[in-house]
């Protein structure tokens, strides 16, 4: 299964990677024609300040041991069985957040646009990333993991 | 291995396809009073009409053919004879297990209030057979009373009112939804659903159901003195669980079946998983119902280890949490809605659209309501269950993120930073 690695000291916030999900996800052709103002061109990642003023770039892990798909009560969330990526499907989703509740990274989000449904990274299917292929310093790079090993709690 | 669960909900079908990986061989076959595969939470959208009968399934049609599951829907259990390890239903039959995971859920509760038992029009909101009584009869019915203002009650009076059906809500407690928000979130809430045409009536008690003469749904009486027409009741007020067919055997029940860390039941080869079994809290630190999705699923796949051979515990165990989305306006709370005492802090941030309540203890966080704005929700949760000490945050409670606490392994996975 393919993970975004982070790099934290590498990330200088320049958000291209952000722009990268929006357009990724929008329906804007290219970068000169994507509207940064429009809430439906929702991240599904994000770039957030700690305590330290220190820039922390995030992006979903896909968990081996997923609570928001150990959540989802309507079968939207699934894991993709070739990828092995969660993915949503927001047709079926209801918005009832328990996946939003049970994240403890705050990376399944609500879809700010219709407040309905959930949002989260799907990896831009199986393809490079699109955030990882903009990131311009390294702080994001794609890792490989073995997911024949499960992980026995 | 011969694998028998009882009940197809959250616990079963999570336990049938986690034993199905583990054990690609082995014998599974699910018994079930329901006669199809549902998702109880979103029965309501059903009632109002917002999803089909075939939109409330949440897992694939295949599912069952997929995992080699011989499924046999419509069967109830009413007894498990521990001694010849086998399990009877209704109808007399013998089935026999090596492993046995009872998952059979809980039930209503109808409190005890004249006419409430014996009356033709009185629902409950527990099985999609209810579901599709209750649409049928508010069809012709333009009057509904709901008893209890939990969850499922409201989520009943939203789904009713949204077909102009005149819905009045009884609550017992001071504000509606009383375990899950405080008093302000559900004025809030009290407030908006007012707006959209719901009666709601908290402090009050429902002392009698008055029915005519062939039993069918006439009044009722609020507080001994006031008198609404109601042609249709909805009760919601409380579950318990299904726990009628161990009574003959030694298992032990308290509130439900009573499971060890591995999901065991005091009988050696017999699990329970679910609404119907009382499992250790880690928020309460005793062991308690857990009556939420993502606990049964959680349990369900333990059993499913354990059952196949592999031992493994249930930890974590974060049960006291509710999410909640109504007319557009999200909720989420943890723990600790209102401080027991004066040795909590209480912090809370208000602005157009959002109410934002923490409690706090000697820098752990007791307590959330999350309203409005739930985006970063789930990392509150997180510090609440794993009790890590935020003294050094106090100033920007209301803005911790996953960042304030980012570590990384090589692998990729998230873990807390506590230094």
């Amino acid at each position: 299964m393919k993970r975004i690695h982070i790099d934290r000291e590498a990330c200088k916030a320049c958000k291209n990677c952000i722009i990268a999900c929006m357009l990724q996800h929008s329906e804007a052709e290219s970068i000169h024609n994507l509207n940064l103002t429009d809430i439906n061109n929702q991240a599904r990642n994000k770039i957030v300040l700690n305590n330290n003023d220190e820039v922390v770039p995030l992006f979903c892990r896909h968990c081996r041991d997923s609570e928001c798909l150990t959540a989802c009560m309507s079968g939207a969330l699934s894991r993709d069985k070739k990828t092995g990526h969660i993915i949503c499907n927001q047709k079926q989703c209801v918005g009832c957040w328990m996946c939003v509740m049970s994240c403890s990274y705050g990376m399944v989000m609500p879809e700010k646009a219709s407040q309905e449904r959930t949002l989260k990274c799907d990896m831009c299917g199986d393809d490079q990333p699109q955030c990882v292929e903009n990131c311009p310093t390294g702080a994001i790079k794609v890792i490989e993991l073995d997911m024949k090993e499960k992980v026995i709690k | 291995m011969k694998y028998v669960i009882i009940g197809s909900s959250a616990a079963g079908i999570s336990a049938a396809q986690n034993i199905r990986q583990l054990d690609n061989d082995g014998q599974i076959t699910i018994l079930a009073k329901d006669d199809e595969i549902y998702s109880r939470c979103m029965l309501h959208h059903f009632i109002s009409g917002e999803r089909s009968r075939d939109q409330l399934r949440f897992i694939d049609d295949e599912f069952m053919k997929e995992h080699n599951i011989n499924w046999e829907p419509g069967t109830k259990i009413i007894e498990v004879h521990e001694s010849n390890k086998s399990i009877i239903t209704e109808k007399g039959l013998e089935i026999p297990y090596d492993k046995l995971l009872i998952a059979t859920g809980s039930s209503p509760v109808i409190p005890s209030i004249p006419g409430l038992r014996t009356g033709k029009q009185i629902y409950t909101l527990r099985n999609l057979k209810d579901a599709q009584k209750i649409k049928e009869a508010s069809r012709k019915k333009t009057k509904v009373l709901v008893i209890g203002a939990g969850l499922v009650g409201v989520d009943t009076a939203i789904g009713l009112v949204s077909q102009n059906i005149d819905v009045t809500l009884v609550e017992l407690g001071e504000t509606i939804l009383p375990l899950q928000l405080d008093k302000t979130a559900a004025k809030i809430y009290e407030d908006l659903f007012i707006k959209q045409g719901i009666n709601i009536k908290t402090n009050s008690k429902v002392s009698e159901i008055i029915l005519d003469n062939d039993e069918n749904v006439k009044a009722a009486i609020i507080n001994n003195e006031e008198k609404i027409d109601v042609d249709l009741v909805v009760v919601a007020t409380g579950v318990q669980p299904n726990t009628s067919l161990v009574k003959e055997t030694d298992i032990k029940v308290n509130d439900g079946i009573v499971v060890d860390e591995c999901q065991q039941t005091s009988i050696k080869d017999i699990y329970a998983a679910g609404d119907v079994c009382q499992s250790y809290e880690v928020f309460n630190k005793e062991k308690m119902l857990t009556p939420i999705w993502p606990a049964a699923v959680k349990q369900g796949e333990i059993a499913a280890y354990n059952m196949v051979g592999i031992e493994c515990e249930l930890v974590n165990n974060f049960a006291i949490k509710n999410s909640m989305r109504f007319f557009g306006v999200s909720t989420i709370s943890y723990g600790l809605t209102e401080a027991p005492d004066d040795n909590y802090q209480i912090e809370t941030q208000n602005n157009a659209n959002t109410y934002q309540k923490i409690i706090h203890q000697n820098g752990i966080i007791k307590g959330a309501i999350l309203m409005g704005d739930i985006s970063n929700a789930g990392v509150i949760g997180r510090l609440i269950r794993d009790e890590i000490d935020i003294s050094g945050y106090l100033n920007n409670i209301f803005d911790l993120t996953y960042a304030d606490f980012f570590s990384q392994t090589k692998e990729g996975k998230f873990n807390y930073n506590l230094s």
